[in-house]
């Protein structure tokens, strides 16, 4: 396989790189591993990014540019709330202004030109659902020996990838590949530990705000510059963390039948909005481009 | 005596500026303009492409063409490639990312000469947010005032133009080198003169 092919790009490297500092991370140990794994996560994206779309100059002119560093950036937020410990009023702060920042920026050349109530209004909603998409999926991401956060994130990444390729944008959605890809690995690495024992590494700050800060940029992307993209099936992605509560009501009992299925149970039941996500905008795509 | 040689040199100036030809302005007929694109599909052929919707103006001076000017604005969203579906692709971010940068704007910089119809322009194409240097060989074909009795006699100017540019200079990467990088550019332009 070619370097060149959008899979290895966005999938193999993505997944081996973020495999690669987890399974490194084993060697760190506790607090300091799940940091060094949110690293390989953050990194895995980055690469993929790299891979398929380059290095963007700095400062990026257009707002798919600007995506390479909010994901950065939310590496960057998600590692001083990690090395701090994970402080409540820091940790939920950086849940809140990273979309608040994100969202800022990339519609900087609409509000700089004057902005317009309907601009105002979108931009707002947009905080407000991927605001509450990620206080849910940090919720989650304490529970389930660290699998249950990656594995709500590779579904929601899943369902954006298609949402995204069905809304005629191939790039954000093959970043959406690469973040599931990504998740993939971390969540693999905890869903054996957790079976055969050893350490898992958690869902930690630096992973879930690079991540999926990065995925809720690609969905406000699709809605703002994407006419094309449906924004009822981008609703059903943000319903995603949501489905953590009602899978959690499952009884699977305990020990390690529960530690087997537990994860997937979570996915399967995330995949209910995904999927409906991914109906509707098959539903709503029309012809298929001819390349 | 030093006041009415003052008064003197300053009429003859003023002689000879009214005198000389000044460059004429001319608004771009968008009926009888075509702003056109070639790109390569995968090694089989190249594709054609062309913008529908495009403002603009150019001043013509045939003795000092050093003096012209060319400024055009075109509309991302207007992106033709006789594909509907095809179309709403390339306005996405993949491409034009129409929603987020609607214009693509040329403004000269430099014009030469290089032959007795020919010429060469130079100037700032717009793209993404990314602005770079293009430059133009262009043909001058023809002005004389519209043969038709409807266009009463108007003054008429029509140029054809045509530059290569790497669409990743200017960050469109999408599916290049599959869809080519390199962009072939045509340009077929007539320009009414403004009032």
């Amino acid at each position: 396989m070619s370097t060149d092919d959008p899979v290895f790009q966005t999938v193999i490297a993505p997944f081996a790189v973020a495999l690669a500092v987890v399974a490194i991370s084993q060697l760190a140990g506790g607090r300091r591993g799940q940091i060094f794994a949110g690293l390989g996560v953050a990194l895995a994206v980055l690469v993929g990014y790299a891979l398929l779309a380059g290095v963007p100059r700095f400062p990026p002119p257009a707002s798919t540019q600007k995506l390479f560093y909010l994901i950065a950036l939310g590496g960057l937020l998600g590692l001083v709330v990690d090395a701090a410990g994970r402080p409540p009023l820091l940790d939920r702060l950086a849940v809140v202004a990273l979309p608040a920042v994100a969202l800022v920026w990339l519609a900087w050349r609409q509000l700089n030109a004057g902005p317009e109530i309907p601009l105002l209004v979108t931009l707002g909603l947009l905080w407000a659902g991927m605001t509450a998409a990620l206080w849910r999926l940090a919720d989650a991401s304490d529970r389930g020996a660290g699998v249950t956060g990656p594995a709500l994130l590779i579904v929601a990444a899943t369902g954006t990838a298609v949402v995204a390729l069905l809304g005629r944008t191939a790039t954000l959605s093959l970043l959406s590949g690469a973040i599931a890809a990504a998740a993939g690995a971390l969540a693999l690495w905890n869903y054996a530990a957790s079976i055969i024992g050893g350490s898992s590494h958690g869902f930690g700050r630096m992973a879930l705000l690079a991540a999926a800060g990065g995925l809720a940029a690609i969905c406000a992307l699709l809605v703002l510059f994407t006419p094309t993209a449906s924004r009822l099936a981008l609703v059903g992605i943000l319903l995603v963390p949501f489905s953590e509560p009602a899978a959690r009501r499952i009884r699977l009992g305990s020990g390690p039948t529960e530690r087997i299925l537990s994860p997937v149970v979570h996915a399967a039941v995330a995949a209910i909005p995904a999927l409906a996500a991914i109906g509707i905008a098959y539903l709503s795509s029309g012809e298929a481009p001819a390349f | 005596m030093r006041l009415a040689g003052a008064i003197g040199l300053a009429a003859c100036i003023a002689s000879l500026a009214t005198a000389a030809p000044a460059a004429e302005r001319f608004a771009i007929d968008p009926s009888h303009s075509n702003i056109l694109f070639l790109v390569g599909h995968l090694g089989y052929s190249r594709m054609v492409g062309q913008f529908q919707e495009f403002t603009g103006e150019f001043t013509f001076d045939e003795q000092a063409v050093e003096g012209s000017a060319v400024a055009v604005t075109i509309s991302a969203a207007s992106i033709d490639t006789d594909d509907q579906a095809r179309d709403d692709h390339l306005r996405s971010p993949d491409f034009f990312n129409a929603a987020e940068f609607p214009e693509i704007t040329f403004v000269s910089t430099a014009i030469e000469r290089t032959g007795d119809n020919t010429g060469r322009i130079t100037g700032e194409l717009t793209l993404l947010g990314v602005t770079k240097p293009v430059t133009l060989d262009v043909t001058f074909n023809q002005k004389a005032p519209h043969p038709l009795p409807q266009y009463n006699g108007v003054l008429v100017a029509g140029f054809s133009g045509r530059t290569k540019i790497l669409r990743s200079d200017f960050g469109m990467s999408t599916f290049a080198p599959a869809i080519g990088d390199e962009i072939e550019i045509l340009l077929e332009v007539e320009g009414q003169q403004a009032p």
